[in-house]
């Protein structure tokens, strides 16, 4: 595989990252945030109950 | 039968009484009519002939002032005894034949008339809340007509593939920045730019045998046509303003889109010269 080649797939390849990141980024948008988000959150409501507990 | 007939004859007697009170009246309705016409790609010469068709139906005179991003409009009773005059910005909303048939039809109504003031006034709210083309479609069909571009160049059938991939990957690229609101001019270099990589591949992989149409027309979707024969007609018509800003607009899109596709030759090492 010559140079040309790869600037081409590394180019194209770009392009459809973006268009990745984007799809992403919308459905994020559209659904809230996600639950991952609140792992290592300090702040998450979880701690109200552990809380409670001790 | 006798209850329609009476309805038809109310309906008609109200679209020939129903002007509007004062200059102040159809001059806030004319302006915004002809600064949504502009707005949506129409030339000077149809909101000049159908803002005059609208005044003359109402017995008034209208005076205009075409200008590249407001229209300023003046407003006479038939005697001249009163006028009223506004400023308006042109709506941004993107070319759109649509609107601009429905405003012409609406301005053909009022002047046969068809309707009066207060239904023209809810028509044209109606009207300018046409929503714009599904996108999807818009997608595709321009990708389709790029690619038929390609073949009539004289491309073959490995190159229209490689334009219509070129072109679904560059528009959807201007669809995804314009909906961020990104400069236009930015958006076109962008999509210029990837979209002859992508058309470049006829010389990368060595796929068709006319690999230059490919690259060539894989950037013909970003050319702004429309402002060009709209510079052109202004220019006919005696709009100098109009018609130069026009061009300038569409030159400085024309030198975005050839500084993306010379970045693209650049980046692949395609010798133009």
């Amino acid at each position: 595989m010559n140079n040309q080649m790869t600037i081409w797939i590394l180019t194209v390849g770009c392009l459809f990252l973006i268009f990745i990141f984007r799809s992403i980024q919308k459905v994020r948008k559209e659904t809230g945030d996600s639950k991952i988000l609140e792992i290592g959150n300090e702040n998450n409501i979880y701690d109200e109950f552990d809380d409670d507990e001790s | 039968m006798t209850n329609s007939t009476t309805t038809n004859h109310k309906e008609a007697l109200i679209a020939e009484t129903d002007i509007p009170a004062t200059p102040k009246d159809a001059c806030i309705f004319l302006s915004d009519y002809a600064a949504w016409l502009l707005g949506c790609g129409a030339t000077c010469i149809r909101i000049e002939k159908n803002v005059k068709r609208m005044a003359d139906r109402w017995n008034m005179v209208s005076e205009m002032t075409i200008l590249p991003s407001h229209i300023h409009m003046t407003v006479w009773n038939d005697d001249r005894s009163h006028s009223y005059s506004n400023i308006v910005r042109l709506h941004h909303t993107g070319i759109s034949f649509d609107i601009n048939t429905q405003l012409s039809k609406l301005s053909w109504a009022i002047a046969d008339r068809k309707i009066g003031f207060a239904e023209a006034q809810r028509n044209f709210e109606a009207i300018v809340q046409t929503r714009p083309a599904n996108p999807w479609m818009v997608w595709i069909l321009a990708s389709l007509a790029n690619m038929a571009f390609c073949r009539l160049f004289g491309g073959d059938f490995i190159a229209m593939a490689i334009v219509l991939t070129g072109t679904l990957a560059g528009y959807k690229l201007k669809q995804v920045m314009l909906e961020d609101r990104q400069d236009v001019r930015f958006v076109f270099f962008c999509c210029a730019f990837f979209s002859s990589v992508i058309g470049a591949a006829g010389y990368v992989f060595d796929l068709s045998d006319t690999p230059e149409i490919a690259l060539g027309t894989s950037v013909l979707y970003l050319i702004p046509g429309i402002p060009y024969i709209n510079s052109v007609s202004d220019l006919l018509d005696g709009h100098y303003i109009s018609s130069f800003s026009r061009f300038m607009n569409a030159m400085v899109l024309t030198a975005c889109l050839s500084a993306g596709l010379c970045g693209g030759l650049l980046l692949m090492n395609i010798k133009w010269l």
